[in-house]
């Protein structure tokens, strides 16, 4: 059963900041965080009555999200693939290109600092993608990200610690690059 | 700036991040998605129920012209038995 017009808003705007800035920061695209938004809601309303209280609500729709945004890139790899074996797309840019994306959430003198922070946080793998999002970004305690990922929490803290030393290692790499850009 | 400093930099660019506000009409676009899923789910309701009586009006005829067949074909046998009423 779907919930009532009145129930369903309320529940919209308590969670759509929420849901909107995770796939946000897990897509680094608005037009596709706002699609992920709609289904995440969408999908909350035809199975809120299945939702058995064995999580929080939070936690839930947390998992809702995070799932979609996988599926979402998952299905957007495959597009991806299929580009490079068959026909070209029309909007090749918007399919290869996430590391051009500029948070809007981001204070203005670190946006050129995230955008490479993003991009390089692209080439995580998805366990250490959403920890390191979550722990980081979302700001959660380890504890909420074992919750949700229905991880143990040292797991969870080995998959941030690991995701952190990847990326300082990754981004190190970049430096040089960096420092020819600016001798430029 | 050394590689470490940078690295640091780099890493800790999201802080003082702040939450971004979906569009205001996103919750109307979601609203309308409902409606038009339920819209259409009702409507498969009813061509599902439709091919169903379909399927079941074509099943009970077949039965039936069979059933009328299989007596006009034993009624046959029968008739040509009786002529000669002979069995060897």
């Amino acid at each position: 059963m779907a919930l009532d017009n009145k129930d369903f808003e309320k529940l919209y705007n308590q969670y759509s900041i929420l849901v909107y800035n995770l796939a946000l920061n897990y897509l680094q695209n608005i037009e596709d965080a706002e699609e992920i938004t709609q289904d995440v809601f969408i999908q909350i309303n035809n199975s809120l009555s299945k939702f058995q209280e064995k999580s929080s609500l939070k936690t839930w729709i947390y998992r809702i999200t995070i799932n979609k945004c996988l599926d979402f890139i998952k299905h957007k790899n495959s597009q991806k693939r299929f580009f490079i074996f068959g026909k070209k797309s029309q909007n090749e840019f918007e399919i290869e290109n996430v590391s051009n994306f500029e948070h809007p959430g981001i204070l203005m003198e670190n946006k050129e600092k995230s955008k490479l922070l993003f991009e390089i946080i692209n080439e995580l793998g998805e366990n250490q993608k959403t920890a390191f999002l979550l722990s980081k970004v979302d700001g959660l305690s380890n504890p909420e990200i074992s919750e949700i990922m229905k991880l143990s929490i040292s797991s969870v803290e080995s998959l941030v610690f690991r995701a952190k030393s990847t990326l300082k290692e990754k981004i190190s790499n970049k430096f040089e690059e960096y420092r020819k850009k600016i001798n430029y | 700036m050394n590689t470490e400093n940078w690295t640091l930099n780099i890493i800790e660019s999201t802080n003082g991040m702040v939450k971004v506000l979906p569009n205001k009409i996103l919750f109307d676009k979601i609203q309308n998605r409902i409606n038009l899923e339920n819209r259409v789910s009702n409507k498969w309701i009813f061509i599902a129920a439709a091919t169903f009586a379909l399927l079941i009006s074509i099943n009970i005829k077949l039965l039936k012209s069979c059933a009328t067949k299989s007596n006009t074909q034993s009624e046959t046998v029968i008739s040509t038995l009786s002529t000669t009423n002979l069995l060897y």
